[in-house]
């Protein structure tokens, strides 16, 4: 029998595998989806990948996977999934390479009409301050002292020296500094690779965006996270740059010689993974923790950059603040309801985003009411959005989906999309595009994307968030 | 003559790389990362060097983490590596030395190397190799 004879609907846009689909499936794989979605979903390896992470010793309830599923190495991009502190595992490859990859939105007093006779000259400014692509070094220099204490505190560090204020860090995901961290965990060679990366937005599918609110859904919820209609607001999306990558590569790779040792039985090697009670699993978390310290920093130097861009061109009125920052890929200890009862767990985070509901313990006190945003990018040239975390989403460990979801390859992106047409194309749509390769552009296409619109729609639908504000981007900044 | 050939993938880059000995299979992976990453070197060229030591379970697990280092070392010096002194190989270990150069930029960044997929085969005097590249 195959995979799509063992799915069956749980209810609108839910489906699940059960978990006779595979005999190592100690729980059964949902995923979220809209029925036209489903025959992109079952091409790749995905689905199949989610199963595997089903596998996992200790996994709780089932695995979960977002609309913007899509293969990844071990766990899929797009997957969910809780496992038991005592008894359950820590995989690095279900949080991914990028550690806290993530996205940044930053709001400013300004409108699209302020912008219109200055996009040229702030997309050129940009484009010289804030180093993107690959070999352009960044604007501080870490010494090995500086990156233990980046790596150990983050954003409180960045504060200290002044790239951060309150605002920054209230506005972010666990204030931008996760307390366990240990930059004694992180190798050296791990932070000789980031020595020059912090401020750096990096390659692939990272990128900046200067956006306007395009919409507003929820008048109320936009206004309390300071949101108007044809506001000006940059967004930015990159990770921990090839600090993270490391920390990823020395784990997986520890970690495959490890199972054996553990007992454990791998369906897939990407897949490595050690209990989480285990000393080399607590150790995986600690340099995790600070690896994702480092990719907050990264997105607030970012913005330190990006404030006096601003300021330069607008003066005061350009002055750029938080609305919030959110980690993609990542592993936390976080508390659920399993069987009726209140635990805490270790919630795994592959390309999905925490979605906190109203009053939750971990919310900014400013956002008690409405809960926490979840921001959404789109594929380039299309809408971003903005949504707040959902009651229901309780199902789904407090999850949402993290953006648009590759449907097409690089190399067939290539075959059929030419970059200089691209470029023309969001020149026509009112787009300015500052970028490092004419080929990356026709690689990262929104063609080469799900349409991020169906995605959020399905999560909407779902009930994980509610839809607060939509974006359109009038500057592309890429590597 | 080629030696790789870039096969569809939906995010990332894989490639089967091929050689006729396992020794030689190593230099065709340097050259096919070396090539697709495509450096644009500093004029005048800055020569750069450094030592490699790469371990794995067995070959294909060793040109993994082989690659794995070259990947590293590419960003700690921000330097493309093309050629490489082997001083010791064996199934499970390698050392030697990497020669390169700095670059302006490159144009793919190669990020990781995964195990996903990996696929070696030895056949008919021909070893290849089938990798995934993380961009």
């Amino acid at each position: 029998m195959a995979l799509k004879d063992f799915i069956s609907k749980i209810e609108e846009n839910l489906y699940e595998i059960s978990k006779d689909y595979k005999p190592e499936m100690l729980v059964p794989a949902r995923f979220y989806a809209s029925p036209s979605m489903l025959e992109d979903i079952i091409k790749d390896k995905s689905l199949e990948q989610l199963a595997n992470t089903a596998t996992l010793k200790g996994i709780l309830k089932y695995a979960l996977a977002m609309p913007d599923i899509h293969e990844g190495y071990g766990a899929p991009i797009g997957s969910v999934f809780a496992t038991d502190l005592v008894e359950g595992l820590i995989s690095p490859g279900a949080v991914g390479y990028d550690i806290n990859c993530g996205v940044k939105l930053l709001r400013s007093e300004l409108f699209k009409t302020d912008l219109e006779n200055h996009k040229e000259k702030l997309a050129d400014l940009i484009f010289q301050t804030v180093p993107s692509g690959v070999g352009r070094g960044g604007y501080w220099c870490l010494s090995f002292k500086e990156m233990d204490e980046v790596l150990a505190h983050g954003l409180d560090f960045l504060k200290q020296k002044g790239y951060a204020d309150n605002e920054d860090l209230n506005y972010c995901e666990s204030r931008g500094s996760l307390t366990s961290a240990s930059s004694e965990a992180v190798s050296d060679l791990a932070k000789r690779r980031g020595l020059d990366q912090l401020g750096t937005i990096g390659a692939g599918n990272h990128f900046l965006e200067v956006q306007y609110v395009s919409e507003i859904y929820l008048r109320e919820e936009a206004s309390k996270l300071g949101l108007k209609k044809d506001q000006i607001t940059v967004l930015i999306h990159s990770g921990s740059r090839g600090l993270g990558h490391q920390v990823a590569t020395d784990y997986i790779k520890k970690f495959g010689f490890l199972a054996s040792q553990y007992g454990i039985s791998l369906v897939d090697r990407e897949l490595a993974a050690v209990p989480f009670s285990a000393k080399e699993g607590e150790a995986y978390f600690k340099a995790m923790q600070a690896a994702a310290n480092f990719a907050w920093a990264n997105r607030q130097l970012i913005t330190h950059l990006l404030r006096e861009c601003f300021f330069k061109i607008f003066g005061p009125r350009g002055t750029l603040k938080s609305v919030y920052d959110v980690a993609h890929n990542i592993a936390k200890i976080e508390e659920h309801e399993i069987d009726g009862l209140k635990k805490k767990v270790l919630v795994h985070r592959k390309g999905a985003t925490r979605s906190f509901p109203v009053y939750h313990p971990e919310l900014p006190p400013d956002y008690l009411e409405i809960g926490q945003p979840v921001l959404i990018p789109g594929s380039m040239g299309t809408s971003s959005y903005l949504l707040l975390g959902d009651k229901k989403g309780k199902e789904a460990f407090y999850s949402s989906c993290h953006g648009a979801g590759r449907l097409m390859s690089r190399h067939e992106a290539l075959k059929k999309l030419e970059g200089n047409k691209i470029l023309k194309e969001l020149a026509e749509k009112g787009v300015v595009a500052r970028i490092h390769s004419i080929k990356g552009l026709a690689e990262e296409a929104a063609e080469v994307y799900k349409d991020v619109d169906e995605v959020v729609e399905v999560v909407a639908r779902s009930g994980l968030a509610k839809k607060v504000a939509q974006f359109k981007p009038l500057i592309v900044i890429k590597g | 003559m080629s030696h790789y050939e870039i096969l569809p993938h939906p995010a990332d880059i894989k490639v089967k790389i091929w050689a006729a000995s396992r020794r030689e299979l190593l230099f065709s992976a340097l050259k096919a990362l070396y090539e697709i990453s495509g450096p644009q070197l500093d004029s005048p060229p800055v020569e750069v060097q450094s030592e490699i030591k790469a371990t794995g379970a067995n070959f294909p697990d060793l040109v993994v983490d082989f690659l794995s280092q070259v990947v590293s070392l590419t960003d700690v010096y921000n330097s493309a590596f093309s050629k490489m002194e082997i001083q010791f190989l064996s199934d499970t270990e390698l050392s030697g030395r990497l020669v390169g150069y700095r670059f302006k930029y490159l144009d793919k960044e190669i990020k990781g190397v995964s195990y996903h997929h990996l696929d070696y085969q030895e056949e008919n005097g021909l070893c290849t190799i089938t990798i995934i590249f993380d961009i």
